[in-house]
C-alpha cells in the first residue's frame, strides 16, 4: 500500500506533467516579477508611493518584492531540477536497453507494433534479397544485423537520442552554476574619483573586502560623439595604476565591454557619476560694459583682472557640488550630485581685506557681495569631474553556465538534426519485402525515412536484377 | 539613393510575392508556383543589400557598426530574418502554400518603420556599452528565432482555422502536415533562443560582470522559453497533436511580441533594451 503510493509520487514528480506544471508556474512568478517593483532596483524607492502599507505587508509576506530569490521561485527551480533528475534516471537504462536489444537480441518489437509499413514487390527470380537488403541500409548509415529467419533490423541515429540527455545534463549544469553563483559570487562597486587610491570594496552586502592588491585611479575621462550625435557618450574609461609604487606596477586602462582579470577578480568600467567640478567659469562685469570671462580650476587657482578701484583678484576656494548649510550654518553637500553646484571664492581688492562669497550656478544673481563695489561677479558654468564607477565580481559559478549552456545547446542541436529510429524488414519468401519502422512518431521523420529505404531497396534490387540478367545474357 | 530607398522598393517585392501567394491559396486548383518565389527571392536580395548598404554607411558616418541597434533597424532586421527562415524552411518543410501569410509580414515590418514611434531612418551611434561583439550574434540569433517562431504562429493560425474553434480534432494530412511545421519551427526557434538568452549573458557578464540580472527583457525571454519548452514537451513526450498543439504555438508568439515589443511599455521597464 505505502510502497504503491510512493511509487505514484515518485511516478508524478518525474513526469512531464509535473514539468510542464513546474514552468507554468514559474512563467506566472516570473511574470509578476516584471510588474511589481523589485527591491534591489532603481524604483524601490517608489514602492512606498505606489502600494498602500496592507498590500506591502502581503507582498513582503509572500516575498514579491523580491520574488526572484523568493523560497516558491527557488523551491520551484529545485524542483524542476529534481523532475528533470528522476526523469533522466527513469529512462536511461530503457534507452541503453534500446541500443542494446536494437543491436544484439531478437527483434525487439514484433513487426505489427511497428508502424509505416510498405511492401516491396519481389520479383520471381531475384536473387536472395538479404544482401541487396543489407546494401541498401548500410549505404544509408544504418547499422544492420540479420535478426531471426528472414528478419533483418537496423537502427540510426542512436545520438539523437542521447541529446535529450545532453541538453537536460546542460539545464542541470546552469542551474548547478546558479546556486554555485547565488552562495560564493562577491561583487560589489567602487566608486573612485582621480587620484583616489584603495586595497579593499565594499560589496553588495556589505562586507568591506580586500582586493588583494592596490587600485589606483590615475584618470577618467569621458569621449563625447561630435556631429550629429553630439554630447552622447562615446567612450568612458579609467586608466588604472595596479600596486602603485612596487616593483609589480602596472598600468592599464578599463573600458567599457572589456574587463579586466586581475587576482582572481574581474573589474569593469560599470559607470560614472559627476561629483563635483574640475573647472568653474565666472563672468565678471566691471562698470557697465566691460565684460570679461575667466575660468579657474577647483580649488585654490587665482586671476587677478584690473578694476576701476585697482586690481581684483578672483580665487577659489571650494566647491560643493549640491550646496546646504546645517544648522550652525556650516556649508556642505547633500549629495555628489550636480544638484545645486556653489563654489566658494575669495576676493581680494587692492586696499580692503579679502572677503569670501558663495555663488551659485543655479541662481547667478544671488550672491552676498557688496553691490556698490562696481563689478560683479556671475558663476556661468562647469566642467564635471566625475569619480568612475568600477565593479568588482568574483563569480566561481560562471564558468559552470558557460559549460552547461555549451552542453545544452549542443544537445539541442543533436535532438533536432539526428533523428533515433529503427528499421524493421521481414521477408516473405519469392512474393515480397515488408519494410516498418519505430522511432518517435511526433517528429513526423519516420515515413520519409521508411520512404528512403524502400527506394534504396528497390534500386539495389532492380541493379541485382539488371546485372543477373546481364550475365545470363552473357 | 539610401538603405531605405532599398527597403521600399524589397517592401513592394514583397507585397507582389504576397498577393500572388495568397490568390493561389485562396484558390485551391493553384500550386504556389515558382513566380511568387522568385519575387521573395528578389526582395530578399534587394533587403541584404540595403542592409550591407546601410553597415557600411555607418563607417562613413564614423560609428561603425552592424546595423542592429535602434528600433528602426530592429524592425528592418525582423523582416528581413523572417523572410530568410521562410526561404530556409521552405527547402524542407511544405509551408509555400501559406507563404503568403508569412512574406507579407516582411513587408508589415518595412511598412511600419514609419509609423513605429521612434523608429527613425537616421544612423545613429552605440553607447559604450552596446559596443561588442555580442552585439551581432545576439540580435542575429534572437531575431531568426522570432521569426521561426512566427512561422510555427501561422501554421497554428491555419491549423486552427481549419479545424474550427470548437469542431473535434481532424486528424487530415494537412493537419499532419502542420503540426510537423509547428514542432519543426518551433524546435529550431528554441534552439535559436537559447543561443540568444546564452549571447546576451555572455554579453552582459563581459560588461557589467554578472551573466543574469532579471531584467523585464531578460525575465520575458525566459517566459517565452518556457512557454516553448511546454510546447516541445507537450509534443514529444506527452503526444499532443492538432488544436491544443496550435494553441500554444499561437499563444507563444504573442509572448514573444511582448518580449521583442511589449516590455518596453511597462510601467517599471529601464535598461539597455528599450530600442529593441
Amino acid at each position: 500500500m505505502t510502497s504503491s503510493r510512493s511509487n505514484s509520487l515518485i511516478s508524478f514528480l518525474r513526469s512531464t506533467r509535473l514539468t510542464i506544471l513546474v514552468l507554468i508556474l514559474l512563467g506566472i512568478l516570473s511574470i509578476i516579477g516584471t510588474i511589481v517593483i523589485q527591491r534591489g532596483t532603481d524604483e524601490e524607492m517608489h514602492i512606498p508611493e505606489v502600494y498602500s502599507p496592507r498590500t506591502i505587508r502581503i507582498f513582503n509576506a509572500v516575498g514579491w518584492f523580491d520574488i526572484y530569490h523568493s523560497p516558491l521561485y527557488s523551491g520551484l527551480m529545485s524542483l524542476l531540477a529534481l523532475n528533470l533528475i528522476l526523469c533522466i534516471w527513469h529512462r536511461l537504462p530503457k534507452d541503453l536497453h534500446w541500443h542494446r536489444v536494437a543491436l544484439q537480441g531478437p527483434i525487439p518489437e514484433s513487426m505489427d507494433r511497428m508502424r509505416g509499413t510498405r511492401s516491396i514487390e519481389l520479383k520471381r527470380g531475384s536473387p536472395g534479397p538479404v544482401e541487396s537488403v543489407h546494401d541498401a541500409l548500410r549505404t544509408l548509415g544504418y547499422r544492420v544485423r540479420t535478426a531471426g529467419e528472414g528478419e533483418i533490423a537496423a537502427v540510426r541515429g542512436f545520438s539523437g537520442r542521447i541529446g535529450f540527455y545532453i541538453a537536460h545534463l546542460g539545464i542541470l549544469i546552469i542551474l548547478l552554476g546558479g546556486v554555485i553563483s547565488a552562495l560564493m559570487s562577491v561583487e560589489g562597486i567602487l566608486w573612485m574619483a582621480p587620484g583616489d587610491q584603495t586595497r579593499y570594496f565594499t560589496s553588495t552586502n556589505g562586507q568591506k573586502k580586500e582586493l588583494g592588491f592596490t587600485l589606483l585611479c590615475e584618470n577618467f575621462t569621458v569621449e563625447y560623439y561630435d556631429g550629429k550625435a553630439e554630447g552622447m557618450p562615446k567612450e568612458f574609461r579609467s586608466d588604472l595604476v595596479i600596486n602603485p609604487g612596487t616593483d609589480l606596477e602596472f598600468t592599464v586602462p578599463l573600458r567599457v565591454n572589456h574587463p579586466l582579470s586581475f587576482a582572481g577578480y574581474r573589474l569593469y568600467q560599470a559607470s560614472y557619476s559627476p561629483i563635483g567640478a574640475r573647472r568653474v567659469e565666472f563672468q565678471i562685469q566691471i562698470g557697465n560694459d566691460d565684460r570679461r570671462r575667466i575660468s579657474l580650476e577647483i580649488p585654490g587657482q587665482h586671476e587677478t583682472v584690473l578694476d576701476s578701484g585697482g586690481l581684483l583678484r578672483i580665487e577659489t576656494v571650494s566647491f560643493e557640488p549640491d550646496f546646504i548649510r546645517d544648522e550652525s550654518g556650516k556649508a556642505g553637500s547633500r549629495s555628489h550630485q550636480l544638484r545645486n553646484p556653489a563654489v566658494q571664492i575669495r576676493i581680494t581688492e587692492a586696499d580692503q581685506p579679502p572677503s569670501t562669497h558663495w555663488l551659485f550656478l543655479k541662481y547667478p544673481d544671488f550672491h552676498g557681495m557688496n553691490q556698490d563695489a562696481g563689478h560683479s561677479i556671475r558663476f556661468t558654468g562647469l566642467t564635471p569631474l566625475f569619480a568612475t564607477g568600477i565593479e568588482v565580481a568574483r563569480d566561481p559559478g560562471a564558468s559552470i553556465i558557460w559549460i552547461g549552456s555549451s552542453i545544452l545547446v549542443a544537445g539541442l542541436i543533436l535532438t533536432f538534426l539526428i533523428f533515433p529510429h529503427r528499421i524493421g524488414i521481414k521477408i516473405q519468401p519469392g512474393t515480397a519485402l515488408l519494410v516498418s519502422g519505430a522511432g518517435m512518431k511526433q517528429s513526423g521523420q519516420l515515413e520519409p525515412a521508411i520512404e528512403a529505404v524502400v527506394r534504396q531497396i528497390s534500386a539495389e534490387l532492380r541493379a541485382d536484377i539488371e546485372s543477373m540478367r546481364r550475365s545470363e545474357d552473357g | 539613393m539610401d538603405d531605405s530607398t532599398l527597403n521600399q522598393i524589397a517592401m513592394v517585392f514583397y507585397m507582389a510575392a504576397s498577393l500572388v501567394f495568397l490568390y493561389r491559396f485562396s484558390d485551391n486548383k493553384h500550386k504556389p508556383g515558382k513566380v511568387p518565389m522568385g519575387l521573395t527571392w528578389s526582395g530578399f536580395c534587394v533587403q541584404t543589400v540595403a542592409f550591407i548598404w546601410r553597415w557600411i554607411a555607418s563607417y562613413r558616418h564614423g560609428f561603425g557598426h552592424a546595423p542592429l541597434s535602434n528600433r528602426y533597424e530592429s524592425v528592418i532586421f525582423f523582416s528581413w530574418s523572417v523572410v530568410a527562415m521562410f526561404l530556409i524552411f521552405d527547402r524542407f518543410l511544405p509551408l509555400r502554400r501559406f507563404g503568403g501569410f508569412i512574406v507579407v509580414l516582411g513587408a508589415v515590418g518595412i511598412a511600419s518603420t514609419s509609423i513605429i514611434p521612434g523608429a527613425d531612418s537616421t544612423i545613429t551611434p552605440l553607447i559604450p556599452a552596446l559596443q561588442s561583439n555580442w552585439l551581432f550574434f545576439h540580435v542575429v540569433t534572437c531575431f531568426l528565432g522570432y521569426s521561426a517562431f512566427a512561422i510555427a504562429f501561422f501554421a497554428g493560425i491555419m491549423s486552427l482555422a481549419r479545424q474550427g474553434v470548437g469542431a473535434n480534432v481532424e486528424s487530415s494530412e494537412i493537419i499532419r502536415n502542420l503540426d510537423l511545421i509547428m514542432y519543426r519551427t518551433v524546435m529550431s526557434g528554441f534552439i535559436l533562443l537559447t543561443l540568444g538568452i546564452i549571447s546576451g549573458s555572455a554579453w552582459a557578464y563581459n560588461a557589467w560582470g554578472r551573466y543574469w540580472g532579471w531584467d523585464p527583457k531578460e525575465v520575458w525571454s525566459l517566459i517565452t522559453w518556457f512557454v516553448y519548452a511546454v510546447f516541445l514537451h507537450a509534443r514529444v513526450t506527452r503526444g499532443w497533436s492538432g488544436k491544443r498543439l496550435a494553441w500554444i504555438s499561437v499563444v507563444g508568439f504573442i509572448f514573444v511580441l511582448f518580449t521583442f515589443l511589449g516590455v518596453n511599455y511597462l510601467p517599471i521597464f529601464k535598461g539597455l533594451h528599450t530600442y529593441a
